[in-house]
């Protein structure tokens, strides 16, 4: 009869000490859950701010920019002369940018879209400069597309309104 | 005989209860301090996640040089790396905070291909200065950023006059003046502050301005134009070096593309031709292992630069 009172009491205890433990682990549970979500919203903020510097800094870089080549500064002017020597040697770039995809659309005049390669620039509309896995655009800014225009009466800069599209 | 056996009398659930009891405890101790240690690395990489995208923003800009500073939550530590492989090298930014009078340790190092961060290799404090310039050869090649901790302060005695107005637009920053780590003149230079002279071989950093050179703490450090004088001012010699190879990899790459513009507009009927002196900048950049090998280029560069500004058909 004693043993049974005993054997009782270390079950109660077992069960008691069971419930503890998940009440604790399910409090911890229930902390760590909520810290994640507050980090969770912290890197979505913090890398759609990156994304957004991010499209300005390739504008921007000396691989797209254009200088002073077309007079003067300009903030998000690309070199269209300069991204057809860039798909040429987008292998050297790999994932320099550390982007999925990255393309330039002129928006205007809207046409048929038209890959550019060496042998339609500059009556094409669409540079493919790098595609890792497909296309996503999951971030866009305007820029000015400038390039060099002959005629006959002389050399003028052409600059139209576009796109640079990059897939993160 | 009796009292021995009255000694040993302890119940079973007491043992149990005893055991199980430390085993919980013992594991929410290591629950508890693995979710702090995490915690501290998460609040780590933030903050150098922060960082970057501050670079990012001044690397952006159009001006001459920028000035920008920032201000971190506890006393932190900017650990810089660079390693040379690959096609354009990569930069490494880690971390670490100060909790409790010990270091944060194991936190995430952020790594770019892009980015040229010229600091000693630790650096210390809580509020850091950052200042972007870009580095031209003959044309923009990056954006450098130089990162000096407020309690570390440079003071500038005699530097040419351009030097001094460009510090000087450093001054009209909103940054407030206690928090400047750049003085400008000697009767300005705090208690503590590194001078750096540029006609004298006495102070910490002396300047040969019209040789491309400066020695400090005994190291010779060669540069070629303000932006990378600038840069081993404020770095440690090994990051100095490396990133510089780095920068050289990138022109490299770079010249290639002027190359494709320049067959482009020759095509087009633009008759002047850049690819002699670009394929020798190429060449430069290929063969490149020693800083000191700048003493050797500047007249290609500033030929190149005159041809360039002067050109119908500009390639930079």
């Amino acid at each position: 009869m004693v043993n049974k009172i005993g054997q009782m009491k270390i079950q109660q205890m077992a069960f008691m000490l069971i419930a503890i433990t998940l009440f604790f682990v399910l409090v911890g549970l229930f902390v760590i859950s909520i810290f994640f979500s507050g980090l969770k919203k912290e890197v979505a903020i913090s890398q759609e701010k990156d994304a957004l510097n991010l499209v300005s800094k390739i504008a921007n870089s000396p691989e797209f920019s254009c200088g002073a080549a077309y007079g003067g500064q300009k903030v998000n002017c690309i070199d269209l002369d300069k991204i057809m020597g860039l798909i040429k040697n987008n292998e050297t770039y790999g994932n320099f940018w550390k982007v999925k995809s990255l393309e330039i659309r002129k928006i205007y005049p809207v046409e048929e879209e038209i890959i550019c390669n060496s042998q339609n620039y500059p009556e094409c509309n669409y540079f493919k400069i790098y595609s890792k896995g497909g296309i996503s655009e999951d971030q866009s800014s305007f820029a000015t597309l400038c390039r060099k225009e002959f005629e006959i009466n002389g050399i003028y800069n052409k600059c139209e309104i576009g796109k640079i599209l990059i897939g993160s | 005989m009796k009292n021995k056996k009255a000694f040993l009398d302890i119940s079973f659930s007491w043992i149990f209860a005893l055991i199980v009891g430390a085993i919980i405890l013992g594991g929410a101790i290591y629950g508890v301090s693995k979710f702090t240690h995490s915690a501290e690395s998460i609040s780590a990489v933030k903050g150098a996640q922060e960082i970057t995208i501050l670079f990012d923003s001044l690397e952006s800009s159009f001006e001459l040089i920028e000035f920008k500073s920032f201000t971190m939550p506890v006393e932190s530590r900017i650990y810089t790396s660079c390693d040379l492989n690959g096609n354009f090298g990569t930069q490494g930014i880690k971390l670490s905070e100060k909790i409790k009078s010990s270091w944060s340790q194991d936190t995430q190092e952020i790594t770019s291909q892009n980015r040229y961060l010229f600091s000693d290799k630790i650096s210390e404090g809580k509020t850091f200065n950052i200042i972007s310039k870009p580095f031209e050869f003959p044309f923009k090649v990056a954006s450098l950023i130089y990162v000096i901790p407020s309690n570390k302060g440079y003071c500038f005695v005699d530097a040419p006059s351009n030097i001094k107005k460009e510090l000087n637009t450093l001054n009209n920053s909103k940054v407030p003046l206690d928090q400047r780590s750049i003085r400008v003149g000697e009767e300005n230079c705090g208690v503590g502050d590194k001078k750096v002279c540029f006609d004298s071989s006495s102070c910490d950093i002396s300047v040969n301005y019209n040789q491309n050179y400066l020695t400090k703490s005994g190291d010779t450090y060669y540069f070629e134009g303000d932006a990378l004088m600038f840069a081993a001012i404020f770095s440690d010699k090994g990051i100095y070096d490396c990133q510089v190879k780095r920068l050289m990899k990138r022109t490299y790459s770079l010249v290639n593309i002027y190359l494709e513009k320049d067959v482009l507009l020759s095509q087009k009927g633009c008759s002047t031709s850049f690819a002699l002196e670009l394929s020798q900048v190429q060449n430069f950049a290929d063969n490149f292992d020693s800083t000191e090998k700048f003493l050797n280029l500047g007249y290609i560069l500033r030929e190149l630069e005159n041809k360039n500004r002067y050109s119908e058909c500009a390639l930079w």
